[in-house]
């Protein structure tokens, strides 16, 4: 508990967070900037199985989580990034490393460019869409200096604030919500209900901050249920802003609308309310929740590439990274080049999060299997 | 004429010289000449070298009964010289009685407080300089420390920046040893251990640092010593001193460490684990680790009952909130986001504020601006005066802007709202921190509407959650989160039959605050004002047999 | 290499210090509420030149309406009538589309066009019958324009709408949006507001209806719902058939004041309010022919009685439970036959066979090259069966 205590020696990372934060890192981290559009996406794809599709690609989340969070449990000295070097050796391990990062600091910089197209959009018409990024990716980064024990508390404190007034603008918009127009709740065919799956397991991918926190959990030997949970909570606010989304405006508005959550957010009044519209409810909710995933993302490629260049400290990166984040995200021409780029890059690195994981764990069992020394990888290379 | 006058100023250079080169010679010996000689004008001479000669430096000498040459030296002022004079010297010079040895002067000063030989010259001015007496004693060779401090202290008065509806109303004093009197008068328990150190190389400030043994966590305790220690300065002159050398982040605007003058608040606070520092010469004692809590919570919380206690941190909590982000929120409300506003008041407002010069976020910080120094020239003013100055602030700066379309009077309804919420934080040091932190979210607003607002106070939040009080989270019972202290903490001040863990947080040897069942020995119900129940029969006969 | 790293990231930090600096200076997007042109309600009218729009706005005028209570404000002006004029500012311009136009009226005003607290945005009768569709696009894209907001049809132009001035309202637009809202809360109104009208548009089993209007002066009055198969106003449901619609598609309280004779008493009749209803309906397909049950359950209470009838006995009510279910069945099957002939279901019950018959809905579109034509063409031969379920509950102060 003492400051000495945090110098630990190389031996064992630094063992701070707790069941809670587990969950909070998670559903934080994977509620963000996607929420907006993902009631269009998934209606123009699965029709009105867009809900249904965003539950299933929760699910399958949920499975790759349970991935990270058993290798976790098998590996608790080591984060996702030392485990392929350790299990595959340095060179395949150092290649994925950059992989993901170079995935992540994309994704960074798309969530950013979203972000910062919403706002510019809406709420800062005139103001330069450089500053209203980069006032994002400053938080972003000057967050991510901290240690992995502010990361776990940052996460912790801001998940309610993200959760519940999320929750009562759905609330708020089910009054005027008609429930047919969520029938019927598979869609139009098995083919667009998969594609929709797989896009909103693509934007759901930010899970993946579990493999760089993993190693600094208090509790490794149960770390499957927080982590299943917190996915699961971040499952089910999409899933509820879909399906609200959905049943107040129906299929045909649905996919005419560039962000249809903004749009309900705006719709949901409460009469007599000091505040008549409900954007600021949701502007709170949204900037938290934008911050947070930009700052998970932000964080796992920062300590990525710190493993990558074999550095033991992140702190650095922190800012290094900002240029390069900042101009990727004024690289899209337009929104709809922008679009475009974020579901091909989500879905690009969709082997990347959910199938590395999967082959690490693998490469993990048989070596136990065969005896060969399944527990090496519990020592530092 | 002139050669004995030369003669004079000649002897008298060479004297000081050779006194100069004794000095010298005493300081190289070091050890030998630290040892008193026994001869007591040459002790006593070099006692009072070693005291630097000041006017307030007193040397009594006299003779006691046995003709034995004495000498008392103290510092005027700090010793009670009444009670020196009738307890030491009227004793020693007083004519042996039967029985009494005479030879053994320290016999008859067995009623001074506490006598502590001492053989060493350099162990003996830090205590004179503290208040006590010394006295020499001719052909021995040892001096003896007598206790007679008094320092001039004023009395115990009711602390001015916490004061409570309920509670006890004493506050700490300028005196140490009065302060950790009131802490053992609360705490009658051996387990409260106080550790002196003294710091300040030239203040030579006594500083004692008090705990619970078994309650509070020894790597805390540990912890505070290593700091307090690793204080290098010459001077210690408040406790803010030690506070701004022991704190974890120092560029923070937020207390790190909870400043208090009220010994009941620290007593609770040792209660839960926590250690407290005091410092000789200031009423206010830190006790580490803070937490945010402080910014909202006072002891009297748990003096009342827990709606009322609960209630009340409410609505402190929700003045804090008001108090930080009001005026950004209105500023963004204003200039930026007015499609927010119900169309009725959007309307009003922006009638009221028609023709007003500035942009809002100006208006509203040129009207902080106006407001802090109103409250600071308030502060420094006689009371009687400082109402004239709230007169002037409301009439004059309040009525005549408004009126004069200077500023619009929903701005001044705005600030002094946030004002106002800032007066109901108890803790002062905070309340001007969130003011601190108004001003920026403030500017924020003015560039950003809502966004910056919310840019601006998800840094504040940020970097609260990243603070940490010796090796305590900040946010503590929040983040990381704690069940149920988070409850106590944020929303209910929980009762205190409910409350029985001491907050985890602080790795309490001891964690259950009470044992058994919550309130078992008052479940049952008892009948007891019911004339039929039961007596017990000891009582019951006595009363009988009054009555008859 | 680590202290390399440092130094870098320093570098990037200072000269991120002084990229926010220089960011600090710009203000881009403050514009204070007394400097934007408030426009509280739009009109919109066929213009002079042929396909054009004429666009009326109501602007509210800063300083106009006083601060604090209404009675205590001197600095308004005169007399109420004038008062009410002064609040608000009312100018139109023409142009060939609503964009257009909006640049026309840009060009009258000092301040800076600002549609965040748009109340009201009426239709002239003529444009609507003309079609909606190309005017709603400037209003759909603009991030001002709330879903809230009340779209009408007036009967009249729409000008005169925003010329009205009802001598007790501070803001006129806000006495329409009002009556529209209060309307709704009485239950006397389906919640048909802009976005709900949007909605509605974009469904294939649905036509959408907006309230229909009357405006001028004075005063001003609810005359029924304007109906508008693709986006084309066709008919007008009027004020006393709505509660039929309301009885079907549920939703909010409904006022409904059903008049039935008293059972057995010729000459003599009962007034029953609804306190709560609720809908449910059951689409099937039998060969192919498109089926629709609605069962409808009321609980009302008796407000008002003429005549000698006596309520003094359960059976009584019983009764008097009957009669008014077949004049609530009777009124929903004659509204519903009524659009079957304008071929505009308002109800939605087309949406109820796309949720729950996706087979037969993905036949009609098929065949008809569309849902949406293929559900206007099959609307008419819906069929259906009414059941309605009311119970009176209380009868008033009286007992008899």
């Amino acid at each position: 508990m003492t400051p000495a205590g945090r110098a630990e020696g190389p031996a064992r990372p630094l063992k701070v967070i707790t069941d809670v934060q587990v969950a909070a890192i998670l559903a934080s981290s994977i509620i963000g900037v996607g929420i907006l559009t993902l009631p269009r996406v998934t209606t123009e794809r699965a029709d009105t199985g867009g809900p249904l599709a965003t539950a299933l690609g929760s699910l399958l989340t949920m499975g790759a989580t349970a991935l990270l969070a058993l290798l976790g449990r098998r590996h608790p000295d080591e984060n996702v990034f030392q485990l392929g070097e350790t299990l595959f050796g340095r060179a395949v391990g150092k290649a994925m490393a950059l992989l993901v990062v170079a995935f992540f600091i994309e994704l960074t910089a798309l969530a950013s460019r979203e972000f910062g197209e919403v706002v510019v959009t809406d709420v800062l018409p005139r103001t330069p869409l450089e500053v209203t990024i980069l006032a994002m990716l400053l938080l972003a980064a000057s967050a991510a200096r901290n240690d992995v024990a502010v990361f776990g508390r940052i996460h912790e404190f801001y998940l309610p604030f993200i959760v519940f007034p999320a929750l009562a603008i759905v609330a708020l918009a089910l009054k005027t919500a008609r429930l047919i127009n969520l029938e019927p709740f598979w869609g139009q065919g098995a083919a667009g209900l998969a594609r929709a799956t797989v896009l909103v397991a693509a934007l759901l991918q930010t899970f993946f901050v579990l493999g760089t926190v993993a190693n600094h959990t208090l509790h490794p030997e149960r770390l499957l249920r927080p982590a299943l949970l917190g996915t699961a909570l971040a499952g089910f606010v999409y899933t509820a802003a879909a399906a609200t989304a959905l049943a107040l405006f129906g299929r045909g508005e649905v996919v005419g609308l560039l962000w249809p959550t903004l749009e309900m957010a705006k719709a949901a009044t409460v009469p007599g309310g000091i505040i008549e519209r409900f954007d600021a409810l949701f502007l709170t909710v949204w900037v938290t929740a934008v911050f947070t995933s930009l700052y998970s993302t932000y964080f796992v490629s920062a300590t990525g590439l710190a493993q990558a260049l074999g550095l033991r400290e992140h702190k650095p990166f922190a800012l290094l990274l900002l240029p390069v984040v900042y101009l990727l995200a004024l690289l899209p021409g337009d929104i709809q080049t922008l679009y475009q780029t974020i579901f091909r890059v989500a879905e690009a690195s969709l082997p990347l999060t959910f199938l590395w994981p999967g082959a690490l764990l693998v490469r993990s069992l048989l070596a136990a299997y065969r005896g060969t020394d399944g527990r090496r990888g519990e020592r530092w290379p | 004429m002139a050669r004995t006058a030369w003669d004079a100023d000649r002897a008298r250079e060479l004297a000081l010289r050779a006194r100069l080169a004794r000095d010298d010679v005493e300081t190289l010996l070091g050890r030998t000449a630290d040892r008193l000689t026994g001869r007591i004008a040459r002790d006593l001479a070099s006692l009072r070298r070693r005291l630097g000669r000041s006017p307030d430096v007193v040397a009594r000498r006299f003779r006691t009964s046995s003709g034995r040459a004495a000498a008392l030296v103290y510092v005027d002022g700090l010793v009670a010289a009444g009670r020196v004079e009738t307890q030491v010297v009227h004793r020693l010079m007083r004519p042996t009685g039967a029985g009494e040895r005479a030879n053994d002067p320290l016999a008859r000063l067995v009623s001074a407080l506490e006598v502590r030989p001492k053989s060493r010259l350099s162990e003996l001015p830090a205590p004179i300089f503290a208040g006590d007496v010394a006295l020499l004693l001719d052909g021995s060779r040892r001096a003896f420390l007598l206790g007679f401090r008094q320092p001039k202290e004023r009395n115990l008065g009711e602390p001015e920046t916490e004061a409570v509806i309920r509670g006890p109303r004493e506050g700490f004093v300028e005196s140490l040893r009065t302060n950790t009197s009131l802490l053992r008068r609360r705490l009658r328990d051996g387990d409260l251990r106080i550790r002196q150190l003294v710091l300040g190389r030239r203040t030579h400030t006594a500083v004692a640092v008090c705990y619970i043994r078994g309650v509070a966590s020894p790597d805390l305790v540990r912890e505070v010593f290593r700091r307090l220690r690793a204080i290098e300065v010459d001077g210690v002159l408040e406790s803010g001193y030690l506070e701004q050398y022991i704190e974890d982040n120092r560029y923070s605007p937020f207390p790190q460490i909870i400043n208090t003058e009220r010994p009941d608040k620290v007593v609770g606070l040792l209660l839960e684990g926590r250690v407290a520092i005091l410092t000789d010469g200031t009423p206010f004692a830190l006790v580490v680790p803070g937490d945010f809590t402080q910014l909202y919570q006072t002891p009297e919380d748990y003096y009342q009952r827990f709606h009322i206690a609960s209630f009340i941190r409410f609505v402190r909590l929700v003045s804090l909130f008001i108090s930080l982000t009001m005026s950004a929120l209105y500023v963004s409300l204003i200039s930026f986001n007015p499609e927010m506003i119900p169309t009725k008041f959007a309307v009003a407002v922006a009638g009221a504020r028609a023709g007003i010069p500035f942009p809002s976020a100006v208006e509203v910080l040129m009207l902080e601006v106006i407001m802090e120094i109103l409250r600071e020239a308030s502060l420094h003013l006689p009371k009687t005066v400082g109402n004239a100055i709230s007169i002037v602030g409301v009439l004059v700066i309040g009525q005549a802007a408004v009126s004069s379309g200077f500023v619009s009077p929903i701005s001044v309804v705005i600030v002094a709202l946030a004002a106002i919420g800032s007066f109901a934080t108890p803790a002062f040091n905070a309340a001007i921190a969130l003011r601190l932190l108004r001003f920026v979210l403030i500017v924020m607003a003015g560039l950003f509407g809502l966004y910056g607002t919310l840019i601006g106070l998800i840094f504040i939040v940020n970097h609260m959650l990243s603070l940490e009080s010796f090796g305590e989270p900040y946010m503590a019972p929040v983040a990381p989160f704690r069940w149920p202290a988070v409850l106590d903490a944020l929303f209910v001040r929980a009762p205190l039959w409910v409350e029985r863990r001491r907050p985890e947080s602080l790795a309490p040897r001891e964690a259950r605050r009470r044992r058994g069942g919550a309130l078992a020995a008052f479940d049952e119900k008892q009948p007891v004002l019911d004339p039929a129940r039961p007596r017990r029969p000891g009582r019951a006969g006595s009363a009988r047999g009054r009555g008859r | 290499m680590s202290l390399a790293l440092r130094r870098a990231a320093r570098a990037v930090a200072a000269a991120l210090a002084l990229a926010s600096a220089a960011l600090v200076t710009g203000c881009w997007d403050r514009l204070e509420i007394e400097d934007r042109a408030a426009v509280l309600a739009v009109g919109l009218d066929p213009g002079a030149r042929p396909g054009y729009v004429r666009l009326t706005a109501q602007i509210g005028i800063p300083g106009r309406v006083p601060l604090g209570p209404a009675a205590g404000g001197g600095g308004g002006g005169g007399g109420a009538t004038t008062g009410t004029r002064q609040t608000v500012f009312v100018t139109s311009a023409e142009g060939a589309t609503v964009a257009d136009a909006f640049e026309g009226l840009q060009a009258q005003l000092n301040d800076q066009i600002w549609l965040g607290q748009l109340h009201v945005l009426a239709v002239g009768e003529a444009l609507a019958r003309r079609g909606l569709a190309p005017y709603m696009d400037y209003f759909r894209r603009s991030p001002e324009v709330r879903r809230t907001v009340w779209l009408i049809v007036t009967r009249d132009a729409a000008a005169s709408a925003m010329e009205l001035a009802p001598s007790f309202a501070r803001v006129p637009a806000l006495f329409l949006s009002e009556m529209m809202d209060h309307a709704v809360a009485m239950g006397r109104l389906p919640v048909v507001t802009l976005g709900a009208f949007w909605n509605t548009a974009a469904m294939d089993g649905q036509t959408p209806i907006v309230p229909y209007v009357r405006a001028e002066g004075e005063h001003a009055s609810l005359l029924g719902l304007a109906v508008l198969p693709g986006q084309c106003m066709r008919a007008v449901v009027p004020m006393d058939e709505v509660p039929a619609l309301l009885d079907v598609i549920g939703g909010s309280r409904s006022a409904e004041v059903v008049t039935i004779p008293a059972p057995g008493r010729p000459g003599e009749r009962l007034d029953l309010r609804a306190v709560d209803h609720s809908a449910r309906l059951v689409p099937s397909v039998a060969g192919g022919r498109p089926h629709m049950e609605i069962f409808v359950r009321m609980e009302v209470n008796l407000v008002q009685k003429v005549g000698t009838h006596l309520f003094d006995r359960p059976d009584q009510l019983l009764a008097a439970d009957r009669a008014a279910e077949a004049a609530v069945e009777g009124e929903i099957g004659s509204l519903i036959r009524k659009t079957q002939s304008w071929q505009a279901d308002i109800f939605g019950f087309g949406e109820e066979f796309r949720g729950k018959e996706p087979a037969y809905w993905h036949e009609l579109a098929q065949a008809a090259g569309g849902a949406q034509a293929g559900w206007r063409d099959a609307y008419p031969s819906l069929s259906f069966t009414v059941r309605a379920d009311v119970h009176i509950r209380r009868t008033g102060t009286e007992d008899r």
